[in-house]
Protein backbone atom coordinates (compact mmCIF):
# COMPACT_ATOMS: atom_id res chain seq x y z
CA UNK A 1 0.00 0.00 0.00
CA UNK A 2 1.02 3.71 -1.15
CA UNK A 3 3.01 4.96 2.09
CA UNK A 4 2.16 8.41 2.14
CA UNK A 5 -1.45 7.66 1.78
CA UNK A 6 -1.40 5.42 4.71
CA UNK A 7 0.07 8.34 6.99
CA UNK A 8 -2.40 10.83 5.70
CA UNK A 9 -4.88 8.59 6.95
CA UNK A 10 -3.39 7.74 9.83
CA UNK A 11 -3.71 11.81 10.42
CA UNK A 12 -6.95 12.10 9.27
CA UNK A 13 -8.08 9.28 12.02
CA UNK A 14 -6.85 11.70 14.75
CA UNK A 15 -9.10 14.73 13.82
CA UNK A 16 -12.51 12.27 13.38
CA UNK A 17 -14.40 12.56 16.29
CA UNK A 18 -14.61 9.02 18.24
CA UNK A 19 -17.65 7.33 17.59
CA UNK A 20 -18.32 4.59 20.06
CA UNK A 21 -20.19 1.68 17.78
CA UNK A 22 -17.40 2.20 15.26
CA UNK A 23 -14.28 3.04 16.88
CA UNK A 24 -13.10 -0.79 18.23
CA UNK A 25 -13.04 -1.42 13.95
CA UNK A 26 -10.68 1.68 13.90
CA UNK A 27 -8.77 -0.06 17.33
CA UNK A 28 -8.57 -3.62 15.89
CA UNK A 29 -6.40 -2.56 12.45
CA UNK A 30 -4.11 0.14 14.45
CA UNK A 31 -3.69 -2.99 16.71
CA UNK A 32 -2.66 -4.92 13.48
CA UNK A 33 -0.40 -2.24 12.23
CA UNK A 34 1.21 -2.34 15.33
CA UNK A 35 1.90 -5.87 15.80
CA UNK A 36 2.44 -7.31 12.45
CA UNK A 37 3.94 -4.27 10.01
CA UNK A 38 7.25 -4.30 9.36
CA UNK A 39 7.53 -1.36 8.62
CA UNK A 40 8.90 1.63 11.44
CA UNK A 41 7.35 4.53 10.18
CA UNK A 42 3.83 2.80 10.33
CA UNK A 43 4.34 0.89 13.70
CA UNK A 44 5.22 4.52 15.57
CA UNK A 45 1.96 6.26 13.66
CA UNK A 46 -0.57 3.66 14.57
CA UNK A 47 0.95 3.99 17.92
CA UNK A 48 0.21 7.32 18.31
CA UNK A 49 -3.13 7.96 16.68
CA UNK A 50 -3.86 4.78 19.11
CA UNK A 51 -3.25 6.48 22.07
CA UNK A 52 -5.33 9.60 21.15
CA UNK A 53 -8.25 7.69 20.28
CA UNK A 54 -8.14 5.41 23.07
CA UNK A 55 -10.73 6.21 25.96
CA UNK A 56 -9.64 4.85 29.34
CA UNK B 1 -6.58 -0.53 27.70
CA UNK B 2 -4.11 -3.63 28.51
CA UNK B 3 -3.42 -4.22 25.06
CA UNK B 4 -2.39 -0.64 24.49
CA UNK B 5 0.01 -0.93 27.83
CA UNK B 6 1.51 -3.57 26.36
CA UNK B 7 2.30 -1.92 22.89
CA UNK B 8 3.38 0.65 24.65
CA UNK B 9 5.59 -1.26 26.65
CA UNK B 10 6.93 -2.72 23.44
CA UNK B 11 7.85 0.08 21.87
CA UNK B 12 10.00 1.42 24.26
CA UNK B 13 12.28 -1.17 23.90
CA UNK B 14 12.00 -1.48 20.06
CA UNK B 15 15.32 -1.50 18.22
CA UNK B 16 14.37 1.15 16.70
CA UNK B 17 14.53 4.91 17.44
CA UNK B 18 11.64 5.84 15.46
CA UNK B 19 9.26 3.49 17.32
CA UNK B 20 10.61 4.40 20.54
CA UNK B 21 10.57 8.24 20.22
CA UNK B 22 6.16 7.22 19.64
CA UNK B 23 6.18 5.48 22.71
CA UNK B 24 7.17 8.69 24.68
CA UNK B 25 4.86 10.52 23.12
CA UNK B 26 1.89 8.12 23.55
CA UNK B 27 2.91 8.21 27.28
CA UNK B 28 3.62 12.30 27.59
CA UNK B 29 -0.01 11.96 26.44
CA UNK B 30 -1.67 8.98 28.55
CA UNK B 31 0.32 10.89 31.52
CA UNK B 32 -1.90 13.90 30.77
CA UNK B 33 -4.81 12.73 30.98
CA UNK B 34 -4.31 11.90 34.40
CA UNK B 35 -6.68 9.01 35.99
CA UNK B 36 -5.68 5.37 35.36
CA UNK B 37 -3.60 5.42 32.26
CA UNK B 38 -1.23 8.13 34.24
CA UNK B 39 0.00 5.02 36.45
CA UNK B 40 0.93 3.22 33.88
CA UNK B 41 3.67 5.94 32.97
CA UNK B 42 4.40 5.73 36.29
CA UNK B 43 6.10 2.46 36.17
CA UNK B 44 8.31 3.16 34.24
CA UNK B 45 10.83 5.29 35.01
CA UNK B 46 13.89 3.29 35.31
CA UNK B 47 13.31 2.81 31.94
CA UNK B 48 12.98 6.43 30.85
CA UNK B 49 16.58 7.07 33.19
CA UNK B 50 18.08 4.54 30.73
CA UNK B 51 16.66 6.15 27.70
CA UNK B 52 17.93 9.51 28.50
CA UNK B 53 21.50 8.03 29.59
CA UNK B 54 21.68 5.22 26.65
CA UNK B 55 19.75 6.40 23.72
CA UNK B 56 21.87 8.06 21.17
CA UNK B 57 18.96 9.61 19.19
CA UNK B 58 18.36 13.23 20.03
CA UNK B 59 14.36 13.21 20.26
CA UNK B 60 14.41 10.08 22.57
CA UNK B 61 16.54 11.51 24.88
CA UNK B 62 14.34 14.97 24.60
CA UNK B 63 11.29 13.40 24.85
CA UNK B 64 12.41 10.85 27.84
CA UNK B 65 13.48 14.03 29.63
CA UNK B 66 10.19 16.06 29.48
CA UNK B 67 7.99 13.01 30.46
CA UNK B 68 10.73 12.48 33.71
CA UNK B 69 10.50 15.99 34.58
CA UNK B 70 7.01 16.17 34.32
CA UNK B 71 6.43 12.48 36.53
CA UNK B 72 8.74 14.16 39.18
CA UNK B 73 7.21 17.88 39.25
CA UNK B 74 5.13 17.44 42.50
CA UNK B 75 8.37 16.97 44.23
CA UNK B 76 11.01 19.52 44.32
CA UNK B 77 14.19 17.65 45.82
CA UNK B 78 13.93 14.61 43.45
CA UNK B 79 13.24 17.48 40.49
CA UNK B 80 16.55 18.72 41.34
CA UNK B 81 18.51 15.50 42.28
CA UNK B 82 17.57 14.26 38.67
CA UNK B 83 18.47 17.30 36.67
CA UNK B 84 21.85 16.91 38.65
CA UNK B 85 22.26 13.59 37.59
CA UNK B 86 21.67 14.41 34.07
CA UNK B 87 24.29 17.69 34.35
CA UNK B 88 27.13 14.90 35.55
CA UNK B 89 26.15 12.43 32.62
CA UNK B 90 27.20 12.73 29.37
CA UNK B 91 24.03 14.60 27.48
CA UNK B 92 25.06 14.81 24.03
CA UNK B 93 22.09 16.34 21.70
CA UNK B 94 21.50 19.84 21.34
CA UNK B 95 17.78 20.04 21.70
CA UNK B 96 18.21 17.97 24.84
CA UNK B 97 20.50 20.69 26.85
CA UNK B 98 18.87 23.34 25.43
CA UNK B 99 15.58 21.86 27.44
CA UNK B 100 18.05 21.18 30.50
CA UNK B 101 18.75 24.44 30.61
CA UNK B 102 15.94 26.10 30.83
CA UNK B 103 14.68 23.71 33.37
CA UNK B 104 17.86 24.84 35.51
CA UNK B 105 16.73 28.61 34.99
CA UNK B 106 13.36 27.88 36.02
CA UNK B 107 14.49 25.89 39.02
CA UNK B 108 16.85 28.09 40.01
CA UNK B 109 14.25 30.67 40.29
CA UNK B 110 10.90 28.66 41.50
CA UNK B 111 12.10 25.21 43.23
CA UNK B 112 12.37 26.46 47.20
CA UNK B 113 14.46 23.19 47.97
CA UNK B 114 17.87 24.34 46.16
CA UNK B 115 20.64 25.25 48.41
CA UNK B 116 23.47 27.25 47.74
CA UNK B 117 25.91 24.40 46.61
CA UNK B 118 23.90 22.93 44.45
CA UNK B 119 22.69 26.38 42.51
CA UNK B 120 26.47 27.05 42.50
CA UNK B 121 27.12 23.69 40.60
CA UNK B 122 23.90 24.41 37.71
CA UNK B 123 25.42 27.65 37.42
CA UNK B 124 28.49 26.60 36.51
CA UNK B 125 27.11 23.87 34.12
CA UNK B 126 25.01 26.52 32.03
CA UNK B 127 28.08 28.74 32.09
CA UNK B 128 30.24 25.51 30.73
CA UNK B 129 27.91 24.77 28.25
CA UNK B 130 28.53 29.02 27.10
CA UNK B 131 32.14 27.73 26.16
CA UNK B 132 32.22 25.42 23.84
CA UNK B 133 28.87 23.98 21.81
CA UNK B 134 26.73 24.67 18.87
CA UNK B 135 25.64 27.68 18.76
CA UNK B 136 21.83 26.45 19.78
CA UNK B 137 22.95 25.67 23.28
CA UNK B 138 25.33 28.89 23.69
CA UNK B 139 22.17 31.15 22.80
CA UNK B 140 20.07 29.27 25.46
CA UNK B 141 22.76 29.38 28.04
CA UNK B 142 23.62 33.26 27.07
CA UNK B 143 19.79 33.95 27.36
CA UNK B 144 18.92 32.00 30.38
CA UNK B 145 22.26 33.74 32.48
CA UNK B 146 20.40 37.34 31.30
CA UNK B 147 17.15 36.23 32.84
CA UNK B 148 18.70 35.00 35.78
CA UNK B 149 20.68 38.24 35.95
CA UNK B 150 17.57 39.61 36.34
CA UNK B 151 16.43 37.44 39.23
CA UNK B 152 19.55 37.59 41.20
CA UNK B 153 21.45 40.57 40.42
CA UNK B 154 25.20 40.44 41.30
CA UNK B 155 26.74 36.95 41.98
CA UNK B 156 25.82 36.04 38.15
CA UNK B 157 28.51 37.00 35.70
CA UNK B 158 26.70 38.34 32.28
CA UNK B 159 29.87 39.59 30.49
CA UNK B 160 30.76 35.94 29.15
CA UNK B 161 26.94 35.77 28.29
CA UNK B 162 27.22 38.96 26.51
CA UNK B 163 30.68 38.32 24.37
CA UNK B 164 28.46 35.11 22.71
CA UNK B 165 25.91 37.10 22.16
CA UNK B 166 27.18 39.32 20.43
CA UNK B 167 29.97 36.61 18.51
CA UNK B 168 26.41 34.51 17.16
CA UNK B 169 24.93 37.86 16.66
Amino acid sequence: MHLNLRRLVYVFIKELKVNENEVFIVISCLSKDIQQSDNDVVKANALRVLTKIIDE
Amino acid sequence: MQSLEKFIKQALNDKSDHVVSAALVSMIELYKRGGHSAEIVKKSIGELQDKINGSKDGFVQYQALLLLFELKKQDPMSCLKLLYQITQSKVTTSITKCQLIRYIKTSLVENTAIDQRMAKSFISYIESCLAKDEDVVQFEAAKSICELFEVFGTGINVENAFQVLVQIA
